[in-house]
């Protein structure tokens, strides 16, 4: 048992009072069960009532710099409004196989020889004698009258466009002057026998057919034939008279067997008085034999008057005007615009003397390559060439009703529907014929003929009166909300406010959808937007006010994980044209600054976010 | 038998100290804390004697070296659990401050405008006292720390609230203050008109071990919806013993400025404070009423250990992305620049205590009530505090305490200090703040922004002489 010293003891007893007082201190004392510190949650809200941020600013965005950053480089300023349009300008070749025509070989048939009956003649028909031996002595002089006719009957082959054939010129295809070479009808006279000493011919008279052409100026176009006073035969085959021939015209266009031909059918004709003298004894008349020989080398043809019927579309294939630039830069997406119709102008060198009329078809296709409604440019007229110098004509295809000077007007009402979408490129089909009524001049060369065509689209970049655009963005942010579970984020009623400034003709309205992997929208994020950008409208000077959108951001619960749901932001803007013919100009511009509201502020876990 | 032990040059010099003192309440004063004001009243504890010069010790002492004497205290006006800690709403626990249950107006109004914190720490490396002759000398080698740290009252307002505004966070500063003092003390007792009165004082001097002062001049945070910014500038002092930041001059990175430093091998720094005290008694000796002024002093930082210089302007933006390139607009400064300036020798006051005390004793002073009005002047504040206290001395060798401290505290906080004394041993254990509401899991008093505790163990001398000046 332990013993107290009795000094302990008694301080022992005294410190009673102190010891009641430590125990009633201690006894008050508690633990207050509301304050648990093996539990401390570490669930922060910054902000709860509400925060503020930037959350962005668009700098000023000009047109010019707009459309500068686009890659769009056909984006042209046009320095007569100062007004931006789209241009897109090439040039293409078609080419045009010639019209050949064949040869015509031996046009001109052979005579039969005649007799010729001589006798005894007039000397008083004969005014000039000459100084004939004898003369003064009675030589007996005989005469007779010659007269020779064969029948051509011959075809030649024609391309199958040749419809009617009016003239055709033509050259010697044996001459190594080609077709600069005229051909000569020669015309000799051969007697089988020569029992006289002289002999000649007057009054001869050659008959051609009429298609026969002759820029002879003894030749008499009305009575197709020349006529020769007087040629003194010398010898076997003398030569009488040389024909120029140019062309041959009215030829019949047939079909045969072997395809289209031209028939040449006609006669010729010659006659002729015989004097002959220096006959041996008293012969006061004789049978000679007389052998005419026609020539003619083959006809080479170097151009055609006639009506052709030309095949065209196998010629002349679509072309297309390329927007590649413009719908690499808008990415694929939609974009209606609803701009005022483009001008198209066309101008087309024809080398051939065939007039082209027809239409001209404009299908355009949206950016994804699907066609859309076309448009087509009809009443079109390329001109013929005259001669060998080819015609240019210039189109001016609008929804104008006035062309620039020089060019044709095609007008067309709705060109404009050509450009309500932007269009990923345009095929140009040329529905032209020949008019097989209508008679054309065609140089035939044997070569081909080259269409030269070239076409500038200028697309100003301005709005139909109330136009609407309609454009379509898709943001790919499969990888943004990756890790954002990681760290329990809670935000409700989040606020995206957007100040913005704009001074495009142009009032845009934004509506935003957030989309899972397969395209449908994420139910547990929605968002709203209220408000739009304000658009200017061109050429009022005032500064443009301010404009307010809110896109509110509804995500269920506030819990930012179900942002790991979306897979893409489709935002879509729509809007309308400000004022009349309202357009875009470099110095137009947009400017925002976005502003980030939570207004429930935004709760981590601390713990949670440490840890990561 | 009474002695006469007045002495009048003494005296003189007293009241000289203390007007000086007085006087040198103008410059800033820094200080170090740390009082154990439920010791005030206890007799026989050693730890006292810090608190009052004049205060006689039953027995002379001996702290056992290095853990003889230790005080630690943490001081604020903000810094209570259930200020920062609340129940939560959804269950058992605590959720912090920034919680969204937490009402932003609640939680600030529980603050202050300018908030400090301060951790003190006092150690007395070795100590002893004695009665020779007429007087009761002491010594003593301690170690003293003092770091404090002033956070705005707008800093919590932008972490709760992050409300658009500007806000001026500039009261932010942290300033820590190390230093030896080498204590010599006397303490006698003199007759002012027939009343004993005990006096003491005593001479510190002071050895500057380190001294550190961050504070910014200007801190401007604006939260908008363009920007949200901070602006920054402050200055620093710094001052180490043995080393030398001569070579460190003009612009640099904060970073090198705390790398590169020589060694100087000067301790360059040192002060002079006093500690003045009078004690005496009234009513038959049941009315003890003392005044002890401490810490009254400076410290003169000599430059040749010192350096100082300006943070330059740090600025932190954050301006949203830039939707071009889809990179945040942030801009922060790669490192913190600083421009270190010619340093100048500063010398800064002292934090001086003024303790007046009054305590009535009954039952032979087996109870005695005391009352214990301490205050401190700071140089950016003056604190006060009222401590009551009921102090038992159920027999010579033991003391107990328990007290109460008004003003900062409300209800609930009580102090409590253990004193046993006999003639072979000193031990004192004391609390000047001990919650009677605690949290639950780890107990941390809910309702305290201060608490402290002091420790001491010593070795006993021998009792003044019976018949010597000191008796009663």
């Amino acid at each position: 048992m332990i013993r107290l010293s009795s000094s302990v003891a008694a301080c022992c007893k005294r410190s009673a009072v102190f010891m009641l007082a430590v125990l009633s201190v201690g006894a008050t004392s508690c633990v207050n069960e509301a304050y648990d510190l093996n539990h401390i949650n570490l669930k922060m809200t910054l902000g709860a009532d509400g925060v503020t941020l930037p959350l962005g600013k668009l700098e000023t965005q000009t047109v010019r710099k707009l459309l500068g950053d686009s890659g769009v480089d056909t984006l042209k300023l046009d320095t007569d409004d100062g007004y931006y349009a789209y241009r897109v300008e090439d040039s293409f070749t078609e080419t045009i196989e010639s019209v050949t025509v064949e040869p015509v070989e031996r046009l001109l048939p052979d005579f039969d020889p005649a007799i010729v009956h001589l006798e005894v003649g007039d000397v008083a028909d004969l005014p000039d004698l000459p100084d004939l031996p004898g003369v003064g002595e009675v030589t007996p002089v005989l005469q007779g009258d010659a007269s020779f006719a064969a029948t051509i009957d011959d075809t030649f082959a024609l391309p199958d466009e040749v419809v009617a054939l009016t003239y055709a010129r033509v050259y010697d295809a044996s001459s190594p002057q080609g077709e600069t070479s005229v051909p000569e009808i020669v015309v000799r006279m051969t007697f089988d026998q020569m029992p006289f000493e002289t002999c000649r011919f007057e009054q001869i008279r050659i008959s051609l057919p009429p298609f026969l052409v002759s820029d002879s100026e003894s030749y008499d176009e009305a009575t197709h034939s020349i006529e020769v006073d007087r040629v003194d035969y010398v010898g076997p085959s003398t030569e009488i008279v040389r024909i120029p021939v140019v062309g041959i015209r009215d030829i019949p266009v047939e079909e045969d067997a072997t395809g289209k031909v031209g028939h040449l059918t006609g006669d010729v004709e010659m006659t002729a008085r015989v004097w002959v003298e220096g006959i041996d004894g008293e012969v006061r008349e004789m049978d000679l034999t007389l052998q005419p020989e026609v020539s003619l080398p083959p006809l080479g043809v170097s151009q055609v008057t006639g009506r052709v019927d030309l095949d065209l579309q196998r010629y002349l294939e679509p072309t297309t005007i390329d927007f590649d630039d413009l719908s690499e830069a808008l990415d694929g997406e939609k974009l209606e615009l609803n701009l005022v119709a483009p001008q198209i102008e066309i101008r087309v060198v024809n080398p051939i003397g065939i007039a082209m009329t027809g239409a001209i078809r404009l299908q355009p296709y949206d950016l994804a390559g699907a066609p859309l409604d076309p448009v087509v440019v009809s009443g079109v007229r390329i001109a013929a060439a005259e001669g060998v110098e080819p015609r240019t004509t210039k189109l001016y295809i609008t929804d104008q009703t006035e062309a620039p000077s020089g060019y044709e007007l095609c007008h067309v009402a709705d060109l404009s529907d050509l450009v309500r979408e932007v269009p990923s490129r345009i095929d140009v089909s040329f529905e032209l014929d020949t008019d097989p009524d209508e008679e054309h001049h065609i140089a035939v060369s044997g070569e081909r003929y080259d269409l030269d065509m070239d076409y500038l689209v200028r697309l100003p970049l301005a709005f139909r009166d109330g136009a609407t655009i309609d454009y379509t963005m898709t943001e790919d942010v499969s990888d943004s909300f990756d890790e954002i579970d990681k760290y329990e984020l809670v935000a409700e009623d989040i606020l995206i406010r957007i100040a913005a400034r704009s001074t495009l003709p142009l009032t845009l309205g934004l509506t935003a959808d957030f989309l899972a992997a397969d395209g449908t929208p994420v139910e547990d994020v929605v968002a709203e937007v209220t408000g739009e950008i304000k658009g200017h409208e061109a050429g009022i000077p005032d500064e443009p006010g301010e404009s307010q959108l809110a896109v509110s951001l509804q995500i269920a619960d506030g819990n930012l994980s179900h942002l790991q749901q979306v897979d893409r932001i489709r935002l879509r803007f729509q809007g309308t044209a400000v004022g009349a013919g309202a357009a875009l100009s470099p110095e137009q511009y947009l400017e925002a600054k976005m502003t980030l509201v939570l207004q429930q502020g935004i709760t981590f876990d601390l713990d949670e976010l440490l840890s990561e | 038998m009474e002695k006469d032990c007045n002495n009048t040059k003494s005296q003189k010099s007293v009241r000289r100290s203390l007007l000086l003192a007085l006087a040198w309440l103008l410059i800033v004063p820094l200080g170090v804390r740390a009082q154990m004001k439920s010791a005030y009243f206890m007799e026989g504890s050693v730890q006292r004697l810090d608190m009052n010069a004049a205060f006689l010790p039953d027995r002379g002492y001996v702290n056992i070296p290095v853990v003889g004497n230790i005080g630690i205290g943490v001081n604020s006006n903000f810094l209570a659990v259930k200020d920062f800690l609340y129940p939560d709403p959804d269950g058992s626990g605590v959720v912090t401050f920034m919680h969204g249950s937490v009402d932003a107006a609640d939680f600030l109004n529980r603050l202050r405008q300018t908030n400090y914190a301060t951790v003190s720490v006092r150690e007395n490396l070795i100590g002893f006292g004695a009665y020779a002759r007429r007087y009761f000398w002491s010594f003593g080698l301690n170690l003293r720390s003092e770091t404090s740290l002033t956070i705005p009252k707008e800093f919590f307002e932008i972490a709760k609230r992050l409300q658009p505004g500007v806000y001026d966070l500039g009261d932010f500063g942290m300033e820590s203050n190390n230093y030896l003092e080498f204590v010599f003390g006397a303490a006698f007792p003199v007759h002012i008109l027939e009343k004993r009165v005990d006096v003491g004082a005593r001479v510190k001097a002071l050895v500057g071990a380190g001294y550190a002062s961050v504070s910014m001049d200007g801190m401007n945070v604006q939260l908008n919806e363009d920007e949200w910014r901070a602006d920054m500038r402050g200055h620093f002092v710094g001052n180490v013993a043995t080393m030398d930041f001569s070579k460190l001059r003009g612009p640099m990175k904060f970073s090198d400025l705390l790398n590169d430093r020589s060694f100087s091998g000067q301790l360059g720094s040192w002060g002079l404070a006093f500690d003045l005290g009078a004690a005496t008694r009234f009513l038959d000796d049941r009315l003890k009423v003392s005044v002890g002024l401490n810490d009254l002093g400076f410290i003169a930082w000599n430059k040749k250990n010192a350096v100082q210089g300006e943070v330059n302007e740090l600025t932190f933006s954050f301006r949203g992305y830039d939707l071009d390139t889809q990179e945040a607009i942030y801009h922060s400064p790669d490192d913190v620049l600083v421009t270190v300036g010619d340093p100048t020798g500063v010398t800064r006051m002292l934090t001086a205590t003024l303790n007046l005390g009054a305590e009535y004793n009954l039952l032979d002073e087996a109870i005695g009530f005391g009352l214990l009005s301490q205050t401190q002047f700071s140089g950016d504040y003056t604190s006060s505090e009222l401590t009551l206290s009921a102090n038992f001395r159920p027999c010579k060798w033991f003391t107990g305490t328990l007290s109460h401290s008004l003003i900062q505290n409300r209800l609930g906080v009580l102090g409590l200090a253990l004193n046993a004394h006999p003639s072979w041993i000193n031990f004192f254990v004391g609390l000047d703040y001990i919650g009677l509401n605690y949290a639950k899991g780890v107990p941390v008093p809910i309702n305290m922004k201060s608490l402290n505790f002091y420790w001491g163990l010593a070795i006993p001398l021998a009792r003044p002489q019976a018949d010597s000046c000191f008796a009663r």
